[in-house]
């Protein structure tokens, strides 16, 4: 039995266009990725990988082409629905960490479990369980500024996983880290990916792109390879 | 429940930003506290319902006719009484006089201000007396025992004794039986004074009969489902049919009805209604001011934005999140303006003449509400717009260092231009208001203001008619000459700029020129009277004691009718049945009598000590005294020599002719200083705005100006650079306040004087001060750029 698809691009094509100069940042681009998969996206900087995870994950459009999320396209759909599915569906992992500064490492956490207007309990729970699982919980009341690099990555990981999305989308997750922290954030990814998350990873790292079941190579905006994990 | 969410978060980021919040806060608070000072008025002036039972039904009534043009007239006894009869819109009608009568018994005589009413004046308004009984209908009869209701304010002046209902007091000589007390606040002051004491107008026979005495107003309440409009049809076809049964004194009259409120508030309302669109506009300034901040600080939580987007959030819920934060700003501010609008109110209530006090708080507390949330929105909605509408990629990738972009400068250089385009027409509307106040105030009254004028109320029984009148002038004159120190005296019967004015019908002998004017006023004054007030005698001589018949006119009434030829020893006669004829002795200067606003009109006197008709008559004579020494140290001997003639009559308020002017002058002093406070805090608001906004812009350019400042651009480039971006906005924003000024000059027009709508200087005046303001707001950043080190610049990326 071949696993359930849970992500199906077609013919995806992305242009900028800005102050009348066209950017072809995607062309032609087919993916398919099954759930449970974890791929890795690589590629020389300027390649397309950010635009294609940004179109992954509901934060931009595509041009032309189509998109099949959980069996369902995207398009045509209404920026509030948008946002619903970015909520409940897609769990982002930044190369910056990007928490809100103003808020403690359990309110980041807890941020899309608010919007998704879970009840006070609940969000406790979740919370709590996913800091558990990055090793974070006795930082909660904790500000993003009083932690290390390598922590914010955590706590940021835990955001994406509190949620249980369907999939996981990570660019560079490591690009701002040492190879200390970068490899306990690669454990992590690791980790929940052999406990059945979907995992979809931008990375110029060779060194972690082998941990995924397969990497997409980008050049130019085209996919011009993909290879599988040598087991 | 994730309102609760928004509100945590929206507390959060103020607290973390408390410079900013007290500073939008503190901006609001001057908007909102402006806007409440102002409303409180409005409120207490214009919509708190009148002291009266179902006060909506009350109409006031009064008269037009041919001589007064379109102003208001008062009316006579028989036309009111032909209306009481036989209108069937008007359930009841209350006819209404004042006057002033002396109050013996005290260790002073006092001068009280009477309201003389028809005897069914409670029933018409539905109030009832606090203590005792309203007036029985016998007691609204002539020769009926005399009766009196005293004002809450009255009685508790006196003692406040329960027990002086039932007893009398001595008014005028006549004891006056007390039958009750209105309660607190009560006043009824439709176009008579405030009163101290309410007495029943108990029309005589003579007054029934007579339509040539225009001297009553009146309220009246509505029949069920009638309104003010029916009435008037009906009171027009009642005076139709006066007019044609009664043509040589009742030609062309007509009658008018409006509701009482819109009558007793219309002169308060233009000035009010000015003001609450002066703080309305400092409000959209310090709206506008707090919309640039709260740009500028969204701009810096770019990244903030687009993780919660990211996250799930879509526009609507990004939009509450700024709407929160700015309602939470505007409840803040609110509290302020609160605070600060209670501190003001009373200056501001006493400025403006209107009444004080507590009470409508709730309508006011509502206000405070509605108009700090809409003040919130305001301020909020167009960041919260722009910043739920914004692209997130670019924050996330390059983790929230983004800059507000192209777009947002543009939204925030066209604030700025819209609070310059308040600030402009508020302070040309100032402007327009004080050259008013200065025009006002240059206007040559006529007279000399260091006269000293004391009103004296003269009572009807010992002083019935011109004869007793003109002996109490003569012996009250000589004793107010031997006072020491008093240069000279005079007595009249009427004084210019009081309040009060008689005009009287005339016909002039074959060979002079132009109609009668019938707006001329008629006084009567003594000999002396002219010197006295310092209006110059230009032709022939003052009155004489032994004078008859004999008239002095004023220059304007010698131009209208023998323009180039000698008027003295012509004659004037007054238009009634008698044609009581008067031969001119003397010319006069031109006085402003009604007021200083309105231009003179042509006038004659009469000599005061010469009986002439018993129709030209004053219940009261001013006293006129012109004196080395200061008023007040001639108190006492006035209180004497007035003692000496008549120890039954009280001194009035010992005031000089200027006072009177300041007097006169006081709304358009009023509005003068509010419209110009205001304006200058618009102003200072807008440069504020400014400055802010293009230090905000300028630090964003940091590195665009090192890049310039290293190709080569010198500091004085850089210096124009940001200057001239400035400039700019101000330019647009100036331009389009003049614009926004004609406008705003129309609707106050009724409230100038002296001065045009667009008035060169006012407009030059206003611009020139927008500009100096914006050019130094702008100065201080532009200095900054001008200064910056291209290395650091570059290195800053
Ligand atoms: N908002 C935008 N407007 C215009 N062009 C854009 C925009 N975003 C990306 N591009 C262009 O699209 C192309 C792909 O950009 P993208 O960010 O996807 O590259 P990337 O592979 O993630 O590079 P890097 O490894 O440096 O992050 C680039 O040429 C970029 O200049
Ligand atoms: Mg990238």
């Amino acid at each position: 039995m071949s696993p359930r698809s849970i992500i199906r691009l077609e013919a995806i094509k992305k242009v900028f266009t800005t102050d009348e100069v066209e950017t072809h940042a995607l062309s032609d681009i087919h993916l398919e990725i099954a759930e449970g998969e974890f791929i890795s996206i690589a590629g020389p900087s300027g390649c397309g990988k950010s635009t294609l995870l940004s179109i992954l994950g509901l934060l931009d459009t595509p041009t032309e082409g189509g998109y099949t999320l959980n069996g369902k396209p995207v398009a045509g759909l209404s920026l509030s629905e948008r946002a619903r599915i970015r909520n409940h569906e897609i769990g982002f992992i930044f190369q910056s960490f990007n928490l809100i500064g103003d808020l403690t490492v359990y309110e980041n956490v807890e941020l899309p479990l608010v919007y998704r207007g879970l009840p006070l309990g609940e969000r406790r729970t979740r919370v709590m369980e996913a800091l558990e699982e990055v090793g974070m919980s006795h930082r909660a009341k904790h500000l993003p500024s009083q932690l290390s690099g390598g922590q914010q990555q955590r706590v940021a990981v835990a955001r994406a996983v509190g949620g249980r999305p369907s999939i996981l989308l990570a660019d560079e997750p490591t690009g701002n880290l040492d190879s200390t922290n970068g490899d306990a954030v690669m454990d992590l990814l690791k980790d929940l990916h052999r406990r059945g998350s979907t995992i979809c990873m931008v990375t110029h790292d060779a060194r972690f792109a082998q941990h995924a079941d397969r990497t997409v190579h980008l050049f130019d905006g085209r996919v011009v390879e993909e290879s599988l994990a040598k087991a | 429940m994730s309102l609760l969410d928004d509100l945590k978060w929206a507390l959060r980021s103020l607290a973390r930003a408390p410079g900013f919040s007290l500073l939008a806060a503190a901006l609001l608070a001057l908007g909102i506290g402006a806007n409440l000072a102002i409303f409180a008025m409005v409120e207490r002036s214009l919509l708190r319902p009148l002291p009266y039972g179902a006060p909506d039904r009350l109409v006031a009534l009064w008269e037009q006719t041919p001589a007064r043009g379109g102003l208001r007239d008062y009316f006579s006894a028989a036309d009111f009484l032909d209306w009481q009869r036989e209108s069937t819109r008007l359930r009841s009608l209350c006819a209404l006089s004042s006057g002033a009568m002396n109050l013996a018994g005290g260790v002073e005589p006092e001068r009280v201000r009477v309201g003389r009413v028809s005897g069914n004046f409670l029933d018409v308004l539905q109030v009832r007396p606090r203590l005792g009984r309203g007036f029985l209908p016998e007691e609204d009869a002539p020769g009926a025992p005399r009766a009196a209701l005293l004002t809450w304010e009255f009685w508790n002046r006196h003692g406040a004794d329960p027990s002086l209902v039932g007893r009398t007091l001595r008014l005028d000589g006549v004891d006056t039986l007390v039958v009750g007390v209105m309660p607190p606040g009560f006043e009824l002051a439709h176009r008579i004074a405030k009163s101290d004491i309410f007495m029943p107008l108990a029309l005589t026979a003579a007054e029934r009969a007579n339509r040539q005495r225009h001297w009553l107003t009146a309220v009246a309440r509505l029949q069920e489902g009638a309104t003010p409009r029916d009435a008037e049809a009906e009171l027009r076809a009642v005076c139709d049919r006066i007019a044609r049964t009664d043509p040589g004194t009742n030609q062309g009259f007509t009658a008018r009805v409006a509701p009482l409120r819109d009558e007793l508030v219309k002169d308060a309302r233009g000035t009010l209604l000015a003001l609450l669109g002066a703080v309305g506009f400092v409000l959209l300034i310090a709206c506008t001011n707090v919309a640039n901040l709260l740009l500028a600080r969204g701009s810096r939580r770019g990244l903030e934005l687009a993780v919660r987007s990211a996250m799930g959030a879509d526009r609507g819920r990004i939009f509450r999140l700024f709407m929160v934060e700015s309602c939470l700003l505007g409840v803040l501010g609110g509290a302020l303006g609160f605070v600060a609008a209670r501190a003001v109110g009373s200056g501001l209530a006493l400025l403006l003449a209107l009444p004080d006090g507590t009470g409508g708080g709730w309508a006011q507390l509502a206000f405070a509400v509605g108009v700090s949330l809409a003040a919130a929105m305001g301020a909020g909605v167009v960041p919260a717009w722009r910043f739920s509408g914004a692209d997130s990629r670019p924050a996330l990738r390059d983790g929230g260092r983004t800059s507000g972009t192209r777009a947002q400068h543009r939204l925030s250089g066209l604030l700025v231009a819209a609070e310059t385009a308040l600030a402009t027409a508020l302070l040309i509307g100032a402007g327009l208001l004080l050259r008013t106040l200065a025009s006002l105030q240059g206007v040559d009254p006529g007279f000399d203001p260091r006269t000293i004028a004391i009103q004296v109320t003269l009572p009807a029984s010992t002083y019935r008619g011109n004869a007793p009148q003109g002996d109490f002038a003569r012996r009250i004159q000589a004793r107010l000459e031997a006072i020491p120190g008093v240069i000279s005296a005079g007595v009249m019967d009427n004084l210019p700029l009081s309040g009060s004015m008689r005009q009287a019908g005339y016909d002039l002998e074959p060979g002079s020129q132009g109609r009668p004017d019938q707006e001329a006023f008629c006084y009567r004054a003594s000999p002396g009277t002219f010197r006295t007030l310092g209006i110059p005698l230009v032709r022939g001589r003052d009155f004489e004691p032994t004078d008859t018949a004999t008239t002095i006119i004023t220059e304007s009434f010698a131009r209208r009718h023998w323009a180039g030829q000698d008027p003295l020893g012509r004659r004037v006669f007054i238009d009634a049945d008698d044609h009581f004829g008067m031969t001119i002795v003397g010319v006069v200067g031109d006085v402003r009598h009604e007021s200083l606003a309105v231009p003179t009109r042509p006038g004659f006197y009469m000599p005061l000590l010469d009986p002439g008709p018993a129709y030209i008559t004053a219940p009261g004579l001013v006293l006129v005294v012109r004196a080395q020494v200061p008023p007040a140290a001639l108190q006492g001997a006035l209180r004497q020599a007035l003692r000496e003639v008549d120890p039954e009559l009280p001194l009035g308020p010992v005031r000089t002719m200027g006072e009177l002017m300041d007097q006169n002058l006081k709304d358009a002093r009023a509005r003068g200083i509010l419209f110009g406070g205001f304006s200058l805090l618009a102003l200072v608001l807008a440069g504020a705005g400014i400055f802010g906004v293009v230090s905000y812009l300028t630090s964003m350019r940091t590195r665009e100006l090192g890049v310039r400042a290293a190709l080569g651009a010198r500091r004085s480039d850089l210096l124009a650079l940001v200057l001239g971006g400035g400039m700019r906005m101000l330019a647009a924003g100036g331009g389009a306040g003049l614009l926004l000024a004609f406008a705003l000059a129309r609707t106050l027009r009724s409230q100038l004087h002296g001065v045009g709508t667009v008035d060169p200087a006012a407009y030059g005046l206003a611009a020139g001060l927008v500009a100096l303001c914006g050019g130094l707001a702008c100065l201080a950043p532009a200095l900054r750029a001008s200064r910056v080190d291209p290395a650091v610049a570059l290195r800053s990326e």
